[in-house]
């Protein structure tokens, strides 16, 4: 049977018919107003764009210094990935092994995955994969916390400002164009537009 | 690949007991997939479009919250009573709990930090597990009252999960970077890990609440009518942005 003109709100299980929407144009649930899909012009390609600046971005944050700390006439600087690794060296693996996937593993991880699940998108692919893909970039982006980071970044800063004075390194800015481009990027791939092109390209009756 | 924390653990499926309320696409016998939104006819075990297993509702959903939300109520007291990073200022050693951080923020007057600090590691976990917990009690009594304002407190605490992360980070970063050899070092604290490990358990006890249910006995008493409007809204952002 076929259900494609009907629609079951994610959050309250309500039934309703989805119209057909034009560009820009956004659907939220009648009862709990929940987001239900919104519909973007190119969004494939502008997200594809987004998430390959993402990455080099990423590539570039983790080759240069991160950030600078003078005291005493010593001047100590740090990498991205210097934030796991030093847990590792306090005996703290598990929680280095966590950090590691949260800022660097995972997103890296994120990116490239969504890179290609777009380009297989983008020139209608249907390799017998595509859902995997497409379930291994949602879940990775479930857990993607690297705007918490960023945050995470700046609060330390002001924290050790009074003890010293700070260098911000080129890897910082990077990592601020990483993390906008990287929510910029999975922002612009609606979640249920996503999988509506997937089933179209796979075919439904497709048992994956 | 398990996503999803009744597919870890196997639980078994108890949707045929259940009543459903009109109107919602349990009761036309659909369920709807919680990753792809595809609907199938009741009695699928997995999307046809994903992969994912399919249930009306979430199996053992407020037993699975109520498991994860017990064990970040166990990791919070560690979590807030050990010393979260020991800082070494000329061979002296001083621990500092989250409390305590804040405090000396307090002291050094940087408000904003303090308060950043504060409501992400302090208020929030708490607000969130007792949230979860109101939550998890009222579709446990099949309370029909408020739906709307309980569905927005989930979305709430669904949303602000992953930011109580920012303590773990900080620390992680401080770590890296304050080591000058003799002078000063910061060492992460047996609190970080168990701090970390209280936020994962309650984003997953987030993850595991099915909302739905709170909208199931809504219909109960008249708190929602019948005659709901079965055309979604729309809302055209080139037309709000060009006002």
């Amino acid at each position: 049977m076929d259900y494609s003109g009907l629609h079951a709100c994610r959050t309250c299980d309500l039934l309703f018919e989805l119209p057909q929407l034009g560009w820009h144009e956004a659907a939220y649930c009648p009862r709990c107003d929940h987001h239900v899909m919104t519909e973007r012009p190119r969004h494939i390609e502008y997200a594809l764009a987004l998430a390959f600046s993402g990455l080099l971005l990423l590539l570039c944050s983790t080759a240069y210094p991160f950030l600078g700390f003078a005291t005493s006439g010593q001047v100590e600087s740090m990498t991205l990935l210097d934030s796991a690794t030093s847990l590792f060296a306090y005996d703290e693996k598990l929680l280095g092994v966590i950090v590691f996937g949260l800022i660097f593993a995972g997103p890296v991880l994120l990116l490239l995955w969504l890179i290609v699940l777009l380009l297989l998108l983008h020139y209608r692919l249907p390799v017998p994969g595509l859902p995997y893909i497409a379930r291994l970039v949602h879940f990775l982006h479930s857990w993607n916390m690297v705007e918490v980071f960023l945050i995470g970044t700046l609060v330390s800063v002001v924290k050790i400002s009074s003890m010293a004075s700070i260098q911000l390194g080129f890897a910082f800015w990077a990592f601020i164009g990483f993390t906008l481009c990287t929510i910029a990027s999975v922002a612009m791939v609606d979640r249920v537009r996503m999988w509506k092109d997937i089933g179209d390209l796979m075919g439904t009756a497709n048992r994956v | 690949m398990f996503d999803d924390a009744e597919e870890f653990f196997e639980v078994e499926n108890d949707d045929a007991q259940a009543v459903f309320p009109p109107l919602s696409a349990a009761a036309a016998g659909l369920q709807s997939c919680l990753r792809c939104s595809t609907l199938a006819p009741a009695g699928d075990t997995q999307c046809d479009v994903c992969g994912r297993r399919l249930f009306m509702r979430r199996p053992q959903s407020l037993q699975l919250t109520l498991a994860f939300l017990l064990t970040a109520v166990v990791l919070y007291i560690p979590a807030n009573l050990l010393p979260i990073m020991d800082t070494v200022e000329f061979g002296q050693s001083t621990s500092n709990t989250i409390i305590q951080g804040v405090l000396l923020l307090l002291h050094h007057g940087s408000y904003p930090t303090a308060a950043i600090i504060f409501v992400a590691s302090v208020l929030v976990p708490v607000a969130k597990i007792i949230a979860l917990l109101w939550l998890s009690f009222t579709v446990a009594r099949r309370s029909p009252h408020n739906p709307h304002e309980r569905e927005r407190l989930y979305r709430i605490v669904e949303f602000v999960g992953r930011w109580s992360m920012v303590d773990v980070f900080v620390v992680a970063l401080l770590v890296a970077l304050v080591q000058v050899t003799g002078i000063l070092s910061i060492a992460p604290g047996p609190a970080a890990l168990a701090f970390c490990g209280m936020v994962v358990f309650t984003m997953l006890a987030a993850d595991s609440f099915d909302s739905r249910l709170i909208w199931d006995h809504a219909f109960a008493e008249g708190a929602l009518s019948h005659d709901q409007p079965n055309k979604p809204k729309t809302i055209n952002h080139n037309e709000v942005k060009s006002d």
